[in-house]
């Protein structure tokens, strides 16, 4: 059950590093040295060669070494039970490399911070026999911009009751990255519509409405890249999808240097199962795209369609996503803010008291002045 | 042509003659012609003569002159309209009663049968109002239509008696506001409801994508279009006219005062 780990120090006084989106380089967590990410992977290789040698030569002496240590008093350890039943799928175990804590994490976890001493890890076992990541989308956004981002969504909304802002307290913010499934792709086609044009004239005393319908046909295609759908069955589609667009000028190949410091979950939802997202929104932005050029009509209402896919690649990437909870009269609130871009989504509630307040001081003025315009009029 | 052109001269020439006639018997007020002119000559003497006197009963009672004038064709007065050519006669020979020329007139004009009413001065629009005007014209507009002359003047010098009658006792004939108030407050809370609506979308900020704009590379490859007319269908609404009669009256501005115009 033991995994592999790797947590990044700071090569000049041992701290533990992590990354910072807006300097897009690793930092130590104590004496404030920055390193970029390619001298951080450069040097862990290296790290990594050399740890691999001494541990065949330790093997070795072990073997060489090994003898009976039995006195006749040893504990009897015959309860403990080495048998985990279901409960072992899903978990996986691991050593802070810091402060040595035995710690189990979600077997989708593949970046954390260790809850005794802090330290950002990574758990590079978690890759292991699974698709490395084609890309990452770097943090640009830190924990205070997430803040800030969800204390400005709180304003100018009316509707929000006033002890939600001020009594909610934010349970758990945390920077994940999400794993996606990114679709390349194209989406050909024919869709009918029923449009209609109307004229409208005057004959004596009746008023002709004449209405032309028309069978308007649009063939098509349109080409896609990067379509993401979230590969992580933890993360709401809904909040994921709301988040978008990203702006992927700024995609890097992956590298695990730039985990440090943020959670990262792998995929745990197959290309194929997210494929019916991806193709859902190429078909429906083929057919929109094929609605925008029939014009001159007073409207224009989709009857058939005949769509086909051309898939094409799939990238895996890790994208960046704040994550905050929130909770407030007893209910839990989750929000999502893109933490490249910042946009943030996450569902308000409405307070009673104050949407019948909003109608009632829209209303009654309207209803007051039309009433006092009627009885001006009628004077 | 010639007959005709001799029949227009005529007609033109006994107008004439009928307006120097009613100005000549108009008296004190400074009006130029009587409380009712019959140009047209629709009315015998005798209905004339009796309109006349309850006419000027009623304007002097109230200080609002009540006339009625007939024309067989108000082009010779003011060819842009028939509410025009009233209010030009009713100007043009000062009607009123009156510093402030306070009237009411009441135009036919029979050739294409249309009939105009104009009010002018404060004192007699407090008392006939757009809904009062509105009201007073389905008094004589049904013995119009069925060419009851006398009958249609006879009920408008009345009318007017009234009207001016509860104006002067500071209740003028208004419309009940209850029905358009509530209408109108319908309109606001439905107003509100969609304002309140929308602010309430914005509390809610997650939904599933249904498509993929953001990321489209290159342009739509339109390979092919076709735009094909099935056929036509056609509807009809009768025009709701201002007026709830069912003649084609209409509310009108113009000349200093308002009043209203159709067809009889």
């Amino acid at each position: 059950m033991a995994t592999k780990i790797t947590n990044y120090q700071c090569p000049a006084c041992t701290g533990p590093l992590h990354f910072v989106g807006e300097s897009g380089k690793l930092e130590c967590d104590y004496c404030g040295t920055s390193f970029d990410v390619e001298e951080i992977e450069a040097l862990y290789a290296e790290k990594e060669q050399k740890s691999e040698k001494a541990a065949e030569d330790a093997t070795d002496a072990v073997d060489a070494t090994a003898s009976d240590s039995k006195d006749g008093s040893e504990w009897d350890i015959s309860d403990l039970n080495e048998n985990w039943g279901a409960d072992i799928e899903g978990m996986r175990a691991y050593s802070c490399p810091s402060c040595g804590a035995e710690l189990i994490c979600d077997e989708t976890t593949a970046a954390t911070s260790c809850p005794y001493c802090g330290n950002p890890t990574v758990i590079q076992g978690q890759f292991s026999g699974i698709l490395k990541p084609d890309y990452i989308l770097p943090f640009k956004l830190s924990k205070e911009d997430a803040i800030a981002a969800l204390k400005k969504h709180y304003l100018k909304k009316p509707l929000l009751p006033s002890t939600f802002s001020k009594a909610n307290h934010l349970e758990e913010i945390k920077g994940v990255y999400v794993p996606f499934w990114m679709y390349d792709g194209k989406a050909d086609g024919s869709v009918q519509f029923h449009a209609v044009k109307v004229r409208e004239y005057t004959s004596g005393d009746y008023e002709i409405t004449e209405t032309s319908h028309y069978d308007v046909s649009r063939k098509g295609s349109i080409a896609f890249e990067k379509i993401p759908v979230d590969a992580s069955s933890k993360m709401p589609d809904d909040y994921m999808d709301s988040i978008e667009p990203y702006d992927y000028s700024d995609l890097k190949p992956f590298s695990t240097a730039y985990l440090p410091g943020f959670l990262a979950d792998k995929y745990d939802v197959s290309v194929e199962e997210s494929r019916e997202r991806a193709d859902i929104r190429c078909a429906g932005s083929l057919v929109n795209a094929l609605r925008d050029t029939v014009k001159g009509y007073a409207s224009c209402d989709e009857t058939d369609r005949n769509i086909k896919l051309t898939r094409g690649k799939v990238h895996y990437a890790l994208l960046p996503v704040w994550i905050l909870n929130t909770k407030w009269d007893g209910k839990d609130f989750l929000f999502a803010m893109n933490g490249q871009t910042g946009k943030i989504v996450g569902n308000l509630p409405v307070s009673t008291k104050r949407l019948i307040g909003l109608f009632v001081a829209i209303a009654a003025p309207l209803v007051a002045l039309s009433v006092i315009a009627i009885v001006l009029m009628v004077r | 042509m010639n007959k005709k052109r001799i029949f227009c001269h005529l007609l033109a020439i006994i107008m004439a003659l009928a307006f120097c006639i009613s100005a000549f018997a108009a008296e004190q007020t400074g009006a130029q012609l009587n409380y009712v002119t019959d140009a047209a000559g629709l009315l015998s003497e005798s209905e004339n003569d009796r309109l006349e006197e309850t006419a000027e009963l009623v304007s002097n009672k109230y200080g609002v002159g009540v006339y009625i004038v007939t024309v067989e064709d108000f082009h010779d007065f003011n060819p842009d309209g028939v509410y025009k050519a009233t209010y030009t006669i009713y100007h043009d020979y000062t009607m009123g009663e009156g510093p402030n020329r306070d009237g009411i007139m009441l135009l036919l004009s029979m050739d294409d049968r249309d009939w105009a009413m104009f009010c002018y001065g404060s004192r007699c629009e407090y008392a006939f109002n757009s809904y009062g005007q509105e009201k007073l014209e389905k008094v004589f507009l049904d013995n119009f239509g069925e060419d009851d002359w006398y009958g249609g003047f006879n009920d408008y010098v009345k009318e007017c008696g009234v009207y001016l009658g509860m104006a002067a006792k500071g209740k003028p004939v208004r419309a009940n506001p209850v029905y358009a108030c509530l209408i109108a407050a319908v309109l606001a809370l439905l107003v509100a409801t969609v304002i309140v609506s929308v602010i309430w979308n914005k509390m809610q900020s997650v939904s599933i994508k249904t498509t993929a704009n953001a990321y489209v590379s290159g342009v739509l490859q339109l390979t092919g279009q076709t735009d094909t007319f099935t056929h036509k269908t056609t509807s009809s609404r009768k025009i709701e006219r201002s007026s709830s009669s069912d003649s084609s009256s209409r509310s009108e501005s113009g000349g200093g005062g308002s009043g209203r115009s159709g067809k009889f």
